[in-house]
């Protein structure tokens, strides 16, 4: 699936409160799932990544789910989807600005 | 209900420790945010197979959202004359607030005097008042967000004033003089809020 498709969906998904917050220990804070970034802020970045910011990979626990992370100023965003579920993660980016 | 996941629900989430996708069952229950940081009662699902929390909802985010802001709020208790409490539950029943809500009217106090520490600094040194000699005979538990708990801290700079209670005590006594139509405003800006 391309960027585009993909990134209208997530974003759908974030509408329809459709997506879940993966949980893995040692990792940086989900802003997203702390409620420090808010579902309207979330959209709004989705919104004015592009393509040129974006990069997709198979999952290394399942080879069929491409998982896209996009690195729009100052951020680190990954989602995929599983069974109709997205998991997404908004992370301050930790590139120096 | 589309947007709420209900205790019971099993999904598909990824498990770190089983290394796969894994079905996982959804309740509520506590997360390890942080190191030294446990938020209770979030909605999360654990792996079926290892037990592991694999994946929260997005129904919970306030819970997380809340732990932080705890973590950072200053928590103090000060003493007061029964005097000063009276003066305070004086103005918040003015305001239409609850007479007992007090945490309202010190986050209005100092709301009155943010962006003015410096110099509010000379004149809470300053004060004098036959009530700040009498006894001190009520305790109250103030929990401040970390804004206003900046405020304090930047008042007792400028006041050179480190006791917290003695500096709310001068602050509540500059709240019927000085600060009183800022503290007013504020108070009735927040019971408006708060309702």
């Amino acid at each position: 699936m391309g960027f585009n498709v993909s990134k209208r969906q997530a974003i759908q998904a974030l509408h329809e409160r459709r997506f879940r917050h993966e949980r893995r220990s040692g990792e940086n804070k989900n802003l997203l799932e702390t409620g420090e970034v808010t579902i309207e802020e979330a959209i709004r970045l989705l919104e004015l990544t592009r393509g040129t910011e974006a990069t997709s990979s198979p999952h290394h626990f399942d080879r069929s789910v491409d998982i896209w992370v996009l690195r729009p100023r100052g951020w680190y965003i990954k989602f995929y989807v599983v069974d109709l579920c997205w998991f997404i993660s908004f992370h301050p980016s930790e590139e120096k600005l | 209900m589309k947007s709420i996941v209900m205790e019971g629900s099993i999904e598909k989430a990824p498990c770190a420790h089983c290394q796969r996708f894994v079905q996982a069952t959804y309740s509520y229950g506590p997360v390890e945010l942080e190191l030294n940081l446990v938020v209770e009662d979030v909605m999360r699902a654990t792996c079926n197979q290892c037990g592991a929390v694999v994946a929260t909802a997005p129904q919970s985010a306030h819970r997380f959202k809340s732990a932080l802001q705890d973590r950072e709020d200053r928590r103090t208790t000060i003493r007061l004359p029964q005097e000063l409490h009276d003066f305070v539950s004086l103005n918040l029943s003015a305001a239409g607030a609850e007479a007992s809500h007090f945490e309202l009217y010190f986050r209005a106090l100092l709301l009155a005097c943010r962006g003015r520490e410096e110099e509010l600094g000379g004149a809470i040194g300053e004060v004098d008042d036959e009530v700040l000699h009498r006894p001190l005979r009520v305790t109250v538990n103030l929990n401040l967000r970390q804004h206003l708990g900046q405020v304090l801290s930047k008042l007792q700079v400028a006041s050179k004033i480190k006791n917290v209670s003695e500096l709310i005590r001068r602050l509540l006594v500059l709240g019927d003089g000085l600060l009183s139509q800022d503290v007013a405003h504020e108070t009735q800006r927040l019971t408006y809020a708060y309702a």
